[in-house]
Parts: C-alpha cells; structure tokens; sequence
C-alpha cells in the first residue's frame, strides 16, 4: 500500500513546528553548509542536523536514502580532488594526476556538506505534511497554484514510484533482463520502462487535472485553507536561533575560520 | 424547467479521425435521474464532460459545435471555475481523483477554493462526509480507505461544493459488489434528502433500475434510445447486439418468450414467475478431467508490507494444471498480492510457493516470466511499443528466440486474439479494449502455462468483457492454466471452474464456483454477492443457476393438461 510523500506521523516538537520556520531551518542548514569547508567544520553542521532528526523521531525511515547518500560521498571524495586542485601537501602523484591534502580535505567536506542539506530535506519533508507545507509556502507569500504544485510533486512520488515498480516488473516478466549490459544497452533497455511510466503519468495527470478543476481549483479570488497556522513563542525561538546562529557562522568564517581552501566556498 | 439543454452537439476530439458525439439533443429537468449506457467508445464519457464544462474548456478538441446550456449557463463561454459550482463530477478511478492526504481535507478542498469562510467549510464537510457514510472517518488518511470508501469520498468532494447535478461517470466500475451497492445507496438517500438531479453512466443495469427513472443508450455518439428503464431494458436483443447487458432476469424471461411487461429486478421476477415454469434438477456439466499434477502450490504463505500488519495470513493452496479460477473477494482483500506472490513480482515474507512441483520461492520475475504471464489491470503499464506486432515480438526477442519462430508465435497469438488487422498500428491511441488484448497478446508469445489476468475488463462494456474472456476461455481449452481476478461476478459464474473468496488476507472459500455462489450469506460477509441470475433461481426454485443460458436448459414449461 502505498503512502503519501514522506510524512512520517510521530509525536515530536518538530513535528509541531511552524513550517515556514522548518522552510527557514532547511535555508539556514544550506547557508551553514556552504559557509564552511573543513570537514570538521561541516561534520558539525551535519551533527546539528542529525541530532535534530534524532528529535524528530524519523531518521529510521530514511533508510531507502542511505545507500544513495554514501554513494554520493563517496563520489564526492573521488571527483573533487581532480577538479578542485589545490593546495600545497601533495598525497600522490599519478602522471598528470596530482592529489593534495587540501583537495583531499575539501572534498571530504563538501561530501558531508552535500549530505547534511539532503538529511535536512528529509527531516522536513518527514515532519511536514504535504498540506502544511502549501499552507506555509502561500502565507509567505506564494501563488496558490505554485504552492499546490510544489507539494503535489511530493504528493505524488511515492504514486509514481509505484507505477514504476510494477511496470518494472510487467517488463522483466517479459523478459527484460537489465542486470546484464554495458552501460548503453541498458539505458536502451530503460525504453520499455520509461515509456510505460511517460504514458500512465501523463493518463494519470490528465484525470487528475479534471477532477482539480471540476472542484473549483482554477477560481480566482481568495482562498480559504481548513488548516490554520500560527507562529507562536516556539517558532520564533526556532527561527531566531537560527538567525543568530547563521550570523555566527558568517563572522567565524569571515575571520577565517572553518576553511580549508579560503579563497573558495 | 430544464436544467440541463443540449443542442445539436458535435464534438471532435484532436487528431481524432471520427466525432466523439454525432448530434446530440438533450433535454433533462431538474431533479431527474438518467442513466446512461453504451458501449465503450459510445461517448458516454465525452458527453459527462460535456456537462461538466471540461469540454471544450479544458479538454481542447478540433471542433465543438452546438450549445450546452446548464443551469442557465452556456458551458462555452463560461469556465469550469463557474461551472463546477452547479455541477458536480466523479470518475471511475478513484486513486487520480484524490490528491489531499486526508479525508477531511479532500472534502475541503472545494469549498476552500471558493473561499468560504472556516465554519461554513466544515459544516459542507460534515454534511458531505455524512451522506456518504464517511463520519467519523476525518483524520483518516486517505491511502488507508478501501476502495469503496476513496470512491464515496471522491463523492463527497463534490457533494461539498453543493451541485445541483451529480454526474457519476463509471463510478461504480472499480468497485466490489457491496462497494457499488454502497454507492448506489447512499446516491438514493441523497435524492430523498436534496432534489439534486443525477446523471449516472455506469454498466450494471440491474443495480441502477432502483435508482434512474430514465435510461439514454448512446451508441457510435449519437442518442440510439431514450425511455423508462422498463421500456429500454426490454429491448433485449438490441441491447446485446450493441454489446451492452439487460439485467439478467429480464433476459430470462425474454428468452422464455413471457408475453406480459418483462421484469426489471429480482423481487419482480420472482413474483412474476409462471407457475408452469418447472425446473428440471440440475446436470452437471461433464466435469472436466485435470491432470492431478498441481501447477502452483502455495504452502504456509504470509505476507506483509509493513511489520506486523499481514496483508495475507496462512495461505494454503493448490491449483491443478489446466484449471480456470476466479479469484474474488473485496477491494484490498489480497487478491492482488497474491496474484504477485504466485507471479514472482514480489516474494513471500513467509512461506513457500512452487510451480509445477519446483520450488520457485527465490527465484526471479525474469525466469518466472516463462512459466507465469502476468496481465495488469492497466494495459499501459506494458504497451510501449511503436506498433502491435512489435509489442507482441518484445518477450520472444529478449528470450533471442529463432525469428521463424518468433514469426510462427505472433502470427498465431495474433489469429487467436482476432487482432490481425491492428498488427502494424500504434497501440497508444487503441480504445481500452484493443490495448487490454494487445497487453494479454504480449504476454501470450512468451507460451506462459499459467495466465493470471488481474482485472482484466474493468471499464469494459458487457461485450468486450465477454470477448476477453473467451479468449481466457480458448486458452484454457488449450491447456494453459487460468486464473482471473474480478469483481463482475456473472464473469466468475460463467467462465471459472473453482473459486476461491479472500477476505482480509485470509482463504474464507475455496470450492466450485456452484457451491460458492449458493451461500449467499457467507458471501455477503465477504462483500460479495452471487450474480442476479444465481440469486432469483436459488430464491424462486432451489437451485443456484450460473447463467442465463443454463436456466433456460433446466426449465420445462408444463402445459396446462385440461386446457
């Protein structure tokens, strides 16, 4: 059975957070990332995050999103090296491959970067309802209809990731074998999966435009939500740690701290 | 007053070849309630469309002409913002029409747009969700309803924004039998309560004779019929030779050549019986012989999706080689994960599963595709290729089979589904129908000896039902073995040999079809109930009768010796 989006329901103060300062959380821990490029630095960044996912009770349920998290990692460790070259410590030398420590270190930095803003994202989509979200996206001062679009994206992936594994299996009942291949032929071999998905997406969108519409969705003039949210004690507290905090970040960095490789973020 | 008005309405949809609706005239009052039928392709859906404003203002066409005049309002010039105050809308695919995560906010979501203020929001609400028996149910998410429940709440959602025209386009297709005697139900308490006028399209005529008080047959876009239901379901011969169903009972005595008013549902049947009727006991027909080789065994089977929460408790099964199983039960029963458990589409988390005496457990959907074909209930989810006899020719390439026999299996699989004359077309802009022969067609090549067809005629009239299932049928005969997911009940009478009812996850029957449809009440624990055939013969003479067919050869009109 599939579920909707990310939400995870569990008893929790963030869960009970306003989202726009959850929206405004996620900004800070991009901002705090991309201040610093040390790795000690960041892996502080990422252990603020983690531990408000510990709060929020829904690291478990982000399984699916740890092998591709490593192997983004791991990927940054591999490929930064090679384009950021720079520094004067000189791990070793392969032809014209030449790796330095610093390199080294800044990409191991910005891999753990990378990583704490998407556990920031699934911490937010986690505690946020896709509706709360909308009603959190118009208040701060969005189109209606691009807000509705924007939570409806997360409304419906686990929709579409369904279709995709059972058309999935409809192929490979048929015979589609994409574990063997060099890399080209599979991704000729993706036509009979892509197609199908292109196909049930867009039957699936056209309905799902018509029953939209025929509720009143393209009625202009105001709009009222059920939902009522406020921004009490709580998320002011929230919000303005955070602000203080980015601040803090910003000033450490400018005079010179937390950077492996100043002259670049 | 009318308050819906259709004049001389043509409508022709882009890149189509032929008019969706070929001069149409309508006049309905306010407070009627029309049933509309036809066969697939007859527009009965571009004519709801009509009404509801979505044609031509949001689905663009190449020509639409005439005037639709709803409540006063000329739909052309008005837009479905407008429009969709008076007139509400509900499809037949429950899971594309619910887009919030709960119950409470899909009902909202109307009266949102139209920015009411909170208060009169929730009332609408609590009214909508209370005529469709959904109280109670607010905070309830959404993915967690049954289908039946998600279709009354699609219901709901436009009940909320207080129509004065409730059009239900196959609402009830996709449903079990007591998810659409729900529907039909809480749609004939809502017309005590409101004068709300009700235009219904939907397949099962002898659910709806309770309902409507004026039938429409649309056929190739143009209006065939329009009458009292009695007058209309009469035409008995007419009606199948465009494919659509007359109730069963109405059929009945139309071939036994009654000569008074033909009865429209059960109660009227049975009052109106002759008594020189005389049954006849019953011959079985010649039982066919199976290999007692089992095709698939499933043994000790549980499954789950989520820890502790068992989507199939205990199954035990046996199917023998060349048998033909209905496979029934509610929506979210298991029938489904079953069904993929035995395909290979997903494994048991507990259990075993072997087909033709080989254990098959942790094998992959890739070696089982040979053995099992899997036909989905959306065709799309298959079909992605440019022609029909290059989607034929997909399994037995990748098997890199010799092209002489790849030629001799689609040319074959192509003569038995009667597809030829399609071979070289682009299945993508095929009617449900052909798409759902191309996507059994597909999966045929691979020579499968077991077919499972998860629902395969849902959205289909009467009379392409019948046509895939006699394919199933043909099959059978040639010693595949079949197995057919279905909520039309007359399909499993007819056509399935044993019939096994799941119900939340567990095997509650397991017996010839016969049997099974004799007890109607431990069927309707389940949700289900017998066809109206099986239900009259069983009430009016002791015996429970599968078809219609096999009624009449059991009857014997006994004259009147004195006369």
């Amino acid at each position: 059975m599939p579920k909707y989006a990310l939400y995870v329901e569990k008893e929790s103060i963030i869960h009970k957070i306003d989202p726009r300062a959850k929206i405004l959380w996620v900004l800070c821990v991009f901002i705090w990332s991309m201040t610093f490029n040390d790795p000690l630095w960041t892996l502080m960044i990422f252990i603020i995050v983690f531990s408000i996912g510990l709060i929020s009770k829904t690291l478990k349920e982000f399984k699916f999103a740890y092998p591709g998290m490593i192997s983004l990692f791991i990927m940054c460790l591999i490929l930064w090296p090679l384009f950021r070259r720079m520094g004067n410590i000189i791990i070793f030398e392969f032809g014209p491959l030449i790796f330095y420590k610093e390199s080294f270190l800044y990409a191991l930095a910005v891999g753990i970067r990378l990583c704490a803003m998407i556990l920031a994202g699934l911490i937010f989509l986690a505690t946020t309802k896709v509706e709360d979200l909308e009603v959190g996206l118009v208040k701060i001062g969005l189109p209606y209809s691009i807000a509705f679009g924007v939570s409806g994206v997360f409304r419906f992936i686990p929709t579409l990731l369904g279709d995709g594994q059972l058309i999935l299996s409809a192929q490979e009942a048929r015979g589609l074998d994409l574990r063997s291949g060099s890399i080209f032929s599979k991704l000729r071999k993706a036509v009979p999966i892509i197609a199908p998905l292109l196909v049930t997406t867009f039957r699936r969108t056209g309905e799902l435009a018509m029953a939209m519409e025929s509720r009143g969705f393209s009625i202009r003039g105001k709009r009222t939500s059920i939902i009522q949210i406020k921004f009490i004690k709580k998320d002011y507290l929230f919000t303005i740690f955070n602000i203080i905090l980015t601040i803090i970040f910003i000033l450490l960095r400018i005079i010179g701290y937390g950077a492996i490789i100043p002259q670049v973020l | 007053m009318d308050i819906i008005s259709i004049k001389d309405l043509y409508v022709k949809y882009r890149m189509a070849k032929k008019y969706a609706l070929e001069g149409i005239n309508l006049n309905i009052k306010l407070g009627e309630s029309i049933g509309i039928i036809g066969p697939t392709g007859a527009g009965k859906s571009t004519l709801c469309a009509c009404i509801a404003g979505l044609v031509p203002n949001l689905v663009k066409c190449d020509e639409f002409n005439g005037e639709v005049i709803v409540n006063g309002l000329n739909t052309k010039e008005k837009s479905v913002a407008e429009i969709c105050q008076h007139v509400g809308i509900v499809f037949q695919d429950y899971e594309s029409q619910l887009f919030r995560t709960t119950v409470l906010l899909e009902a909202a979501f109307g009266p949102e747009n139209l920015g009411l203020n909170i208060e009169e929001i929730k009332e609408r609400v609590e009214n909508a969700l209370k005529w469709t028996r959904l109280t109670g149910m607010e905070k309830k998410y959404t993915f967690a309803l049954s289908g039946g429940q998600k279709q009354r709440l699609a219901i709901a959602s436009v009940l909320s924004m207080l129509p004065s025209i409730l059009v239900l386009d196959e609402a009830t297709s996709d449903l079990d039998p007591i998810g659409k005697y729900e529907i039909y139900e809480i749609i004939k308490n809502l017309k005590k309560e409101k004068p709300i006028t009700l235009i219904m399209v939907d397949h099962h005529l002898d659910r709806i004779t309770e309902i409507v008080d004026r039938v429409i047959v649309l056929n190739n876009g143009k209006t065939i019929y329009d009458g009292k239901p009695r007058e209309i379901f009469s035409k008995v011969d007419e009606l199948i030779e465009m494919g659509l169903a007359p109730p069963q009972v109405t059929e009945f005595f139309h071939r036994m050549n009654y000569n008074k008013e033909y009865p429209i549902n059960i109660q009227e049947a049975i009052m109106n019986t002759p008594s020189k009727w005389k049954v006849k006991p019953l011959i079985e027909k010649e039982v066919k012989k199976y290999s007692n080789i089992p095709a698939i065994e499933v043994i000790d089977v549980w499954h789950s999706y989520e820890p502790n929460i068992w989507a199939l408790k205990n199954i035990n099964l046996k199917i023998y080689d060349g048998e033909f199983i209905g496979l029934i039960g509610q929506n979210g029963s298991g029938k489904t994960t079953l069904a993929h458990l035995i395909a290979g589409i997903m494994s048991p988390t507990k259990g075993k599963i072997k087909l033709f005496g080989e254990d098959v457990t942790k094998q992959t959907i890739l070696k089982r595709g040979r053995i099992v074909g899997y036909v989905f209930q959306n065709p799309d989810y298959q079909i992605f290729s440019n022609t029909v006899k290059e989607e034929l020719e997909f399994g037995p390439l990748q098997l890199k089979l010799p092209r002489e026999e790849i030629e001799k299996r689609v040319k074959h699989v192509m003569k038995v589904l009667n597809i030829e004359d399609i071979a070289n077309e682009d299945p993508f802009f095929l009617n449900k129908a052909n798409r759902q022969r191309v996507a059994v067609g597909s999966v045929l090549t691979l020579n499968p000896k077991i077919i499972i067809l998860d629902e395969p005629t849902t959205g289909l009239s009467p009379g392409e039902t019948r046509k895939i299932m006699e394919l199933a049928k043909d099959l059978n005969n040639m010693g595949v073995t079949v197995i057919t997911i279905t909520h039309d009940m007359w399909v499993v009478a007819e056509y399935c040999e044993r019939t096994i009812v799941l119900h939340q996850g567990e095997i509650k029957m397991n017996d010839s079809t016969r049997n099974v449809f004799s007890k109607i009440d431990e069927l309707e624990k389940y949700f289900l109930k017998p066809p109206q055939i099986t239900e009259y013969s069983i009430k009016k003479f002791g015996q429970p009768f599968l078809s219609v067919e096999e009624i009449i050869s059991h009857i014997n009109i006994e004259e009147d010796k004195n006369a």
